[in-house]
């Protein structure tokens, strides 16, 4: 496991941001962090890359704790702040270079780390412009370049496609999970937009400091949604069902077989597992 | 790195540019408008008599202000990338192996470098015009002394403002200090108004304030032969009182400042304020 926290509360004048979380993310995999305003992603995420001290519990990376051992944590993550955090007034290769020096990089080796992460993410073309000139989904781009400088071995992404248009959103997530086939890095990301975790191979669903829920989207939907079955008949009647699976639609679609003008099943989404969730309703139940 | 990222952050910034020099900009014009010409009048009716050498006093003693003014206003104008990072670049800082204390003198030789530079500019530029007014170009020790004049002005404005900028955590608090430290430092550096015709309680506000020394050491280099030849015929503690009256020099009591101690001064405020600022983060960290 490359992230492990156990017990991690985090409070702020007595208020719990983080209620005793524990989580663990595989090596390698795509690992979703979902969670209203407020739920307490974001002082997770503060707490996982250093920034944050908890209150209490503890909180490894890749084996090294990140309150006591900080510096080796930061040698092994990269992070995609929810905002801007470059600086307009450079270019994006002087963003990149004086980033890289923060990591001991000098030179050849600097200059090399700065060519690669420019190649991978694809922003040669635009690298002698201003940073501050660039669309949002080019600054995208070389926010992500920025993370990727030194390697890491884990990669955070906070929000990373909020407030980007329907195409910036396709390119970015071709390019990590390109990224992420090649490279095997782990991926850890937090996200409001749910078709976007679709693809995680674990997912947690935090509310208000705690874990509501936790697996892989198929278990998720499995547990807290229902499908939709919904019959028209020949005679012009509707019937609309819940359904636990889909698979539980046939012995009704039987039963009506012989009177049958239009069939559809809609599946959950994890949209619906994610209010279920967090508005306390639960279909299935 | 960070230092050159300093320097480029400031110096592409034309408006930051332009405001840290808004309070030398602000003297120039008085100056020009009005302020050298009531100068000369007042010196002309306290004198008794005219000459030409007049106005080159006013123009040195007004300008070796300015310049000090400057080592003060770009440190402080430099030292805005470092509330900016407050609220941006800082977390991207933190979340790298960097230690935080080459971050931090990343922002003090940053900062120091910028207000080197704008601070030599200004003196050669009020140097040029000392000279074309008729004064003589500096010799090789005055160089050295001028030089030296700008390393300490600078880590004293530098300390000082690195201090108070480690107390600021918003721009809006920064660009607050920004405007209060421009409207008030020309008068604290005795530009304005010469420091003798103040109130005493005044005077003595601007004697207690470190980087003024800075300005008595500029005046002293730029303006004390101007001034010398403008009282040649006079007697010896008219000078002496001329020199009080324009913050040449400042009076203790019985103690009258000079050039190394207004050094002193320098060189221990820069220290004290920057092992102040030392303390504050290690406090904060613990």
């Amino acid at each position: 496991m490359i992230i492990r926290a156990e017990n991690l509360c985090k409070s702020y004048g007595g208020v719990n941001a983080v209620n005793k979380v524990s989580f663990a993310v595989r090596e390698g995999s795509l690992f979703s962090f979902l969670g209203t305003n407020g739920a307490g992603k974001s002082t997770t995420i503060n707490i996982l890359t250093t920034l944050l001290a908890q209150t209490s519990g503890s909180a490894t990376v890749g084996g090294y704790d990140t309150a006591r051992e900080a510096d080796r944590v930061r040698r092994l993550i990269g992070v995609v702040f929810q905002d801007s955090v470059l600086d307009a007034m450079l270019t994006v290769r002087e963003n990149l270079t004086v980033r890289g020096s923060l990591y001991g990089l000098r030179g050849a080796k600097l200059k090399a780390a700065v060519d690669n992460a420019v190649q991978i993410t694809a922003v040669a073309e635009f690298a002698r412009q201003r940073y501050g000139h660039l669309s949002g989904g080019q600054r995208r781009r070389v926010d992500i370049a920025r993370a990727l400088l030194h390697n890491p071995q884990l990669l955070f992404l906070d929000e990373p496609t909020t407030g980007l248009d329907p195409k910036a959103r396709r390119d970015i997530w071709r390019m990590i999970r390109n990224l992420q086939r090649s490279s095997g890095m782990t991926v850890f990301l937090t996200t409001h937009y749910m078709e976007e975790a679709a693809d995680s191979d674990d997912i947690v669903v935090l509310h208000k400091g705690e874990i509501k829920a936790e697996g892989s989207p198929l278990e998720l939907k499995t547990r807290y949604c229902s499908d939709l079955l919904k019959i028209t008949l020949l005679n012009g009647q509707y019937i609309e069902r819940q359904l636990a699976q889909s698979v539980d639609a046939l012995p009704i679609i039987e039963q009506y077989k012989d009177n049958i003008a239009n069939v559809e099943i809609i599946n959950g989404t994890l949209d619906d597992v994610f209010l279920n969730l967090t508005e306390g309703l639960n279909n299935v139940n | 790195m960070l230092i050159k990222r300093m320097l480029m952050l400031f110096f592409r910034d034309r408006a930051n540019v332009f405001f840290s020099l808004l309070a030398v900009l602000i003297i120039i014009g008085l100056y020009v408008l009005f302020l050298g010409h009531s100068l000369e009048q007042s010196l002309r009716a306290a004198l008794g008599f005219d000459a030409n050498q007049i106005g080159l006093v006013v123009a040195s003693v007004t300008l070796a202000g300015m310049i000090a003014v400057a080592s003060v206003t770009s440190c402080l104008g430099a030292l805005g990338v470092s509330i900016a990072d407050k609220q941006n670049a800082a977390k991207d800082f933190f979340t790298s192996p960097v230690a935080r204390w080459k971050i931090t003198l990343g922002y003090v030789l940053g900062s120091a470098v910028v207000g080197l530079v704008m601070t030599l500019i200004a003196l050669i530029l009020c140097v040029t015009y000392i000279t074309a007014k008729g004064g003589a170009l500096p010799g090789a020790a005055d160089c050295g002394r001028l030089l030296l004049t700008v390393i300490l002005s600078v880590l004293c404005g530098n300390g000082m403002m690195f201090f108070v900028a480690l107390l600021i955590k918003s721009q809006s608090a920064f660009a607050a200090l920004s405007t209060v430290t421009g409207t008030l430092i020309g008068f604290l550096m005795g530009i304005y108004i010469p420091v003798g015709s103040l109130p005493q309680g005044v005077q003595w506000v601007i004697k207690c304030f470190p980087p003024a020394h800075g300005a008595s050491m500029f005046k002293q280099v730029l303006a004390d032969s101007q001034m010398s030849q403008l009282l040649a015929g006079a007697p010896p503690e008219t000078l002496v009182k001329f020199r009080e009256t324009f913050g040449v020099v400042f009076a203790y009591g019985g103690y009258v400042s000079n050039f190394w101690f207004s050094a002193l001064i320098l060189a221990a405020t820069a220290v004290l304020f920057y092992g102040l600022s030392a303390v504050i983060m290690q406090t904060r960290r613990t």
